[in-house]
């Protein structure tokens, strides 16, 4: 895993009630959490990768592994 | 009657809303129901079910569609085969009978152990339910998709009430997002909910600004278990 999935990781683990760990390829949609939980989790990682993302971008994420792409991408 | 066991239903009539009817469906662990919930699905749905990876989320996803099911096919007057589900581009559904479009509308929303299925004749609506979960962030979240007004109501709010008027706009928010079919498509802090609904009001009248000839129907549902609330158009070009 790159040092921004394992932070994603982290960041999952510690804030999101899941019964199973985060995997990169499967679709967000799949995981199946609250929207309440969908925009804290995204908040965090606005905050964890300085992102300044507003809640409708969040939509183009599909996967944890497009997150991660686009938060390389953008220099981690 | 689609459900031939001793098992009663656990979904009810829960209360009627200008032309629409909504039906609370109890959510709480119980294989006997979820068995035969996954028996009424078809085949679509129950693909959809195994993806879901947390045995919660496939628990209220089954017991929602089967109670959807019911519903739809007793009010339709058809058999459960005959019906199934499309999805618009942002993935609110529509039900089919014998894969035609059905004169129906409906929408589902579900939080911790209670689910909501509002259905109508009314062409677009959106419904959304909310347990008042305790969190620490709730003017952080806010942040992301609350107008300047309703994050100016919850800053004001006490300890008691925050999670009170949190989840009351959330809900109002989100019901009119659903209602649209867009998602968060829509910026959601430039949706603004009406002046009358954030001094207290429980009903009001919303235009989004890309649809001025458009009137949507809000309706704050929220009681002591959970925030909730029903959004349709009243008026359509």
């Amino acid at each position: 895993m790159s040092n921004t999935a394992d932070r994603l990781g982290t960041l999952i683990r510690d804030n999101l009630d899941l019964d199973h760990d985060p995997d990169l390829d499967v679709k967000f949609s799949d995981v199946a959490i609250s929207s309440v939980e969908a925009v804290a989790f995204f908040k965090l990682v606005n905050e964890e990768f300085s992102l300044g993302l507003a809640a409708e971008e969040c939509r183009q994420f599909e996967t944890l592994r497009q997150l991660v792409d686009f938060i390389d991408a953008r220099g981690g | 009657m689609l459900i031939t066991t001793t098992e009663p239903p656990w979904w009810g009539r829960w209360r009627e809303a200008d032309g629409a009817t909504i039906l609370h469906v109890d959510l709480s662990a119980y294989a006997a129901r979820d068995a035969l919930a996954v028996a009424l699905l078809d085949e679509a749905e129950q693909a959809r079910r195994r993806r879901l990876l947390a045995a919660r989320a496939r628990r209220e996803f089954a017991l929602c569609r089967a109670a959807l099911r019911v519903v739809l096919a007793e009010r339709l007057g058809c058999d459960n085969s005959q019906l199934s589900f499309g999805y618009l581009e942002h993935g609110k559904p529509f039900a089919r009978v014998d894969g035609r479009r059905a004169a129906i509308d409906f929408n589902v929303s579900h939080s911790g152990l209670h689910g909501l299925i509002a259905v109508g004749e009314h062409a677009q609506i959106g419904l959304d339910v909310e347990e008042r979960r305790p969190r620490k962030d709730f003017e952080g979240i806010g942040s992301l998709v609350f107008s300047t007004a309703e994050r100016q109501l919850l800053a004001a709010a006490d300890d008691r009430s925050e999670s009170q008027v949190f989840y009351r706009l959330w809900s109002l928010k989100e019901a009119l997002i659903k209602a649209i079919g867009t998602g968060f498509s829509l910026a959601p802090t430039g949706i603004e909910l009406p002046a009358a609904m954030l001094r207290g009001a429980r009903s009001g009248e919303y235009r989004f600004a890309h649809l001025p000839a458009e009137t949507w129907k809000l309706i704050d549902l929220g009681e002591r278990r959970f925030a909730a609330a029903l959004a349709y158009p009243v008026t359509l070009p």
